[in-house]
């Protein structure tokens, strides 16, 4: 479905595809370039081929999946790879990609500033997104208007701000979360406005009152992979009602309401506008007082964080995380995973374990 | 007889128990057997035993918990981590650390005074540090179960097995009994690596928190022994180990 989906957005649409690494990178310039881009987080299942075990096995899963996917001829659909400066792992892939085959095409790159806001990191952006046009442009062989720029960042401030609407609300919502999830990750590889249709159509069944019953959870990390992790936590009696994911919550960037004319500085508003992220290097201090926050606001009883094995970004925020909860005496479960189809039975355990730890294990004796 | 208000089983990966008990938490008759592959032909026949045993009516309540719990038509479906900890406290009146170590995972279970699971840990990658690990090393030494505790005492030496993964330790273990060691000394570094591995998973207990012990492994004296040396600490394994977990499943059932 999803290739015929692609094939037909270039087709008819003339639109360029753009198969891109996690995480960040603006996509309002690939929207506004008439680009579809196509993120790979992995993919899922089993690595086929050889080419994963060109990398060591402790890199990361997203990493060694997307080399054999790559790497394997997979990615022939697309006009150009693009590597966001996610981290090591993702930038050592870029470099050595050439020496592995499989791709001979262009490859685009987009290194974010690192860090806080600052005067410096403001000017460095300034240039790496008109770095980035540049190079979209050439792909495209089109010249960015500024009205179509405009235009693509209104639209991705309007998803964002339907995101942020569907999971503040996201009791109200009679669905599964693997349902909603399902839906929120097809922002992955749908043409925007496909997706802003499919948004919208999930916020009109927000209804006035609380849906959902149980164990209210919040998930932090980096790619809810797999995602029968949502069926195990609701079967057990939970939801999730705030979300700290990489891939979701952590890029519906909050500047939607107000946002200056010129739109390449709404485009770098929304970018220093987005949630602390491990990737981008936030603040750890500032990110375990947006953790505590967001937690707090949303009633949740008990944290997971869900790690993908080996992130090591991921890895130095989790700790200072786990102390700050544990002092505020509430329930953390950490887990790993690597992509795989399932969860294995040990882990399923562990998470309903943790449900039951949180509505502290039905009656007590 | 004293009558039966709630039935516990434990669908282990080796071992299939179950319990009866009346309305004080007290255990009227049990079973324990090998796990069959098919769940539910197993928990049907068997259950029916332990009913007949105690002379329990169809509206005895079910509590199911174990690996293959979701396999049995139970009033109440629940994780061995509560489960063990439920049976622990019944047991014990007292909260503690529990250590129980299964047949294919091993459990830290941190129990509040009132009974509750106040944090756990648990291996969730493969059979490292579990007594599938144990079973599966001795049945390569060819030391049957009566004989470890013999073996164990006899050893003056160890020898430590390193590989944490038990297939790779299965092949150094063959390794080891190719350059002639002692069989007794191996088996005395099985139980101290096993023993090393799930003191770090247990990871700080505090001094003032008793340990107790539960899972078939606990019926293995030398691992209990191991663990003591280990940690330095006293563990108290409790009555009948391998049925804490059927047992607890009993009690949230009623």
């Amino acid at each position: 479905m999803r290739k015929e989906y692609i094939d037909r957005q270039k087709r008819e649409f003339g639109r360029k595809v753009v198969i891109s690494l996690p995480i960040h990178y603006p996509k309002e310039i690939l929207t506004a370039l008439d680009v579809l881009c196509v993120e790979l987080w992995g993919p899922p299942g089993e690595i086929s081929g050889n080419q994963a075990g060109r990398i060591q096995t402790y890199v990361c899963p997203v990493v060694r999946k997307a080399l054999a996917f790559i790497a394997g001829g997979h990615a022939s659909e697309a006009d150009a790879l693009l590597f966001p400066h996610t981290c090591d792992s993702i930038q050592g892939l870029a470099s050595l990609l050439p020496d592995f085959g499989g791709w001979n095409g262009p490859v685009l790159r987009f290194i974010h500033p690192k860090g806080e806001r600052r005067a410096s990191s403001e000017v460095y952006l300034v240039r790496e997104i008109e770095a980035f046009i540049a190079q979209v442009e050439t792909l495209t062989g089109k010249k960015l208007e500024p009205a179509r720029l405009s235009s693509a960042v209104k639209l991705h401030a309007e998803i964002d701000a339907l995101k942020l609407r569907i999971l503040k609300l996201r009791r109200n919502i009679d669905m599964r979360d693997s349902e909603l999830y399902a839906i929120l990750r097809r922002g992955e590889w749908l043409w925007p406005e496909d997706h802003m249709a499919e948004l919208k159509e999930l916020a009109s069944k927000i209804s006035d009152k609380p849906q959902k019953k149980g164990v209210a959870l919040m998930l932090s990390g980096i790619v809810p992979e797999p995602m029968d992790i949502f069926d195990v936590l609701e079967n057990a009696g939970a939801f999730i009602v705030a979300d700290d994911y990489a891939a979701i919550g952590r890029r519906i960037s909050s500047s939607s309401a107000e946002l200056p004319d010129n739109p390449l500085q709404a485009v770098i508003e929304r970018y220093f506008a987005l949630p602390p992220c491990s990737t981008r290097s936030s603040d750890l201090a500032g990110r375990v007082e947006y953790l505590t926050g967001l937690y707090s606001q949303n009633g949740a009883a008990g944290l997971v964080l869900h790690n993908v094995k080996f992130c090591e970004p991921e890895m130095f925020d989790v700790a200072m995380i786990k102390k700050r909860f544990a002092a505020m005496n509430s329930p953390v479960l950490y887990v790993e995973t690597e992509l795989e189809k399932q969860l294995s039975g040990q882990l399923s355990t562990r998470l309903e374990a943790f449900v039951e730890m949180a509505s502290k294990g039905g009656e007590s004796e | 007889m004293t009558e039966c208000v709630s039935i516990g089983i434990d669908v282990g990966s080796t071992t299939w128990k179950a319990v009866a008990v009346d309305s004080k938490g007290n255990i009227l008759a049990s079973i324990v057997e090998e796990a069959e592959p098919l769940i539910d032909r197993q928990t049907e026949r068997a259950l029916a035993e332990l009913k007949a045993q105690v002379k329990a009516g169809d509206g005895v309540r079910i509590g199911a918990t174990g690996y293959g719990r979701k396999r049995v038509r139970a009033d109440l479906v629940l994780t061995e981590i509560t489960c063990h900890a439920r049976g622990a406290f019944h047991l014990t009146g007292k909260g503690g650390v529990l250590i129980d170590i299964g047949g294919q995972d091993t459990k830290i279970i941190k129990i509040g005074n009132n009974g509750d699971v106040l944090d756990f840990s648990m291996n969730d990658k493969c059979a490292a540090g579990t007594g599938r690990f144990l079973e599966v090393i001795l049945k390569r030494l060819r030391v049957p179960f009566d004989e470890v505790a013999l073996r164990f005492n006899k050893a003056v030496n160890s020898i430590p097995v390193s590989n944490t993964c038990t297939v790779f330790a299965e092949s150094e273990v063959v390794s080891l009994v190719a350059e002639g060691k002692e069989i007794d000394e191996i088996v005395k570094g099985l139980h101290q690596s096993l023993a090393s591995r799930v003191a770090s998973l247990a990871g700080d207990i505090p001094p003032d928190s008793e340990i107790f012990m539960s899972g078939g492994v606990a019926l293995n004296e030398s691992m209990v022994k191991s663990l003591v040396d280990r940690t330095g600490r006293r563990i108290r394994v409790l009555n009948s180990p391998q049925l804490i977990g059927a047992l607890g499943a009993a009690l949230a059932a009623r």
